[in-house]
């Protein structure tokens, strides 16, 4: 339920893998965002890795008898851009499995990569997929595009534990995470589909009107031509 | 004027942040268990063993003052999990003014 894995549930290989790519994946996205950051950019994105933090310590009940939370993540990358939501997350789950053992430490490249980089490209991708295909409505974008983002972040946190048991065993035991695709994609995705992503696209579009005002005054500020 | 309105959004960002973080022990009241965030007991009740590759990793990484959002020398959960609040928004206030001194001067 929880997109945060932690050690002991993924191979090394996994492990291994996925910090590759997540290590290249935030580098680029760090280099693209600084050269557009200015000093007023750092205090926003502060504030918004504070919300994001914040928003992941607020458990409730889902179907299945399982607690799950949402993220804040698809929030922050229509408001400030993939790029800078991937800085603010990745920072948000590096403190996370350092000071409150929430995600593991070999973990944490899986991690960062299923929510950090998956969910503001996946929301950023469809939102302008529903754009080109006609629909006007940004609200209704900001919707769907939150949703679909959160089921993939799921989506990859099922398949990366499912596979597990398939790939690594030994005489017949699984080494690490015990339950394979039939269990995790189903105890994934059920309470993505029908209460997670329902909640964080309802909650994104809810603050996103609101906040968009105040982060356009300040770029507007900053480009000089407010005084 | 501008910047007076700023400052002012700014505050206001900042008290909402610390109501949230009084808040958080609402998250608390949910006992359910979370699927693939069980303990190594756990495991062992479930399967009967415990998988090799989770005895070896579990517990790599030792730091657990404040394991879970709760706080080691702090007996009460719900003062433990608002004081990880708070240390963690100021720890990732710490990170990026940090970030923003060094990449400035970098310019």
């Amino acid at each position: 339920m929880n997109l945060h894995i932690p050690d002991g549930y993924l191979s090394p290989q996994t492990c291994a893998t996925f910090y590759a790519v997540s290590a290249a994946a935030v580098g680029y996205a760090f280099n693209k965002f600084r050269k557009q950051a200015d000093e007023k950019t750092y205090i926003q994105l502060s504030v918004a890795s504070a919300f994001t933090f914040i928003v992941m310590m607020f458990n409730f009940p889902v179907v299945g008898g399982s607690s799950a939370h949402i993220t804040g993540i698809p929030l922050i990358t229509f408001l400030f851009g993939p790029m800078a939501s991937t800085v603010a997350s990745s920072v948000v789950l590096i403190i996370q499995a350092l000071l409150f053992r929430d995600g593991g430490i070999l973990a944490l490249g899986t991690n960062i990569f299923n929510m950090a980089v998956a969910i503001p490209l996946t929301a950023v991708l469809i939102s302008k997929l529903l754009e080109k295909l006609g629909l006007k409505n940004e609200k209704v974008r900001i919707f769907i595009s939150s949703y679909f983002a959160m089921n993939i972040a799921a989506l990859l946190t099922a398949i990366e534990l499912g596979l597990q048991p398939l790939l690594f065993t030994k005489a017949g035991k699984p080494l690490y995470f015990m339950y394979d695709l039939k269990t995790t994609i189903p105890a994934m995705m059920i309470p993505h589909l029908l209460v997670v992503a329902v909640v964080e696209a309802a909650m994104t579009v809810l603050l996103y009107s609101p906040l968009k005002n105040f982060v356009a005054i300040n770029a507007e500020e900053r480009r000089g031509v407010v005084s | 004027m501008k910047q007076k309105n700023y400052k002012s959004n700014i505050r206001r960002i900042f008290l909402v942040l610390l109501v949230l973080a009084f808040l958080t022990p609402i998250g608390l009241l949910t006992q359910n268990p979370t699927f693939g965030e069980w303990s190594q007991e756990e495991i062992k009740k479930m399967l009967g063993f415990v998988p090799e590759g989770i005895k070896k990793y579990a517990d790599i990484y030792k730091f657990d003052l404040f394991d879970g959002y709760t706080v080691k020398f702090i007996k009460n959960d719900y003062i433990g999990y608002i004081l990880s609040a708070i240390i963690g928004i100021v720890v990732i206030f710490a990170l990026f003014y940090i970030l923003k001194f060094v990449m400035a001067e970098r310019k």
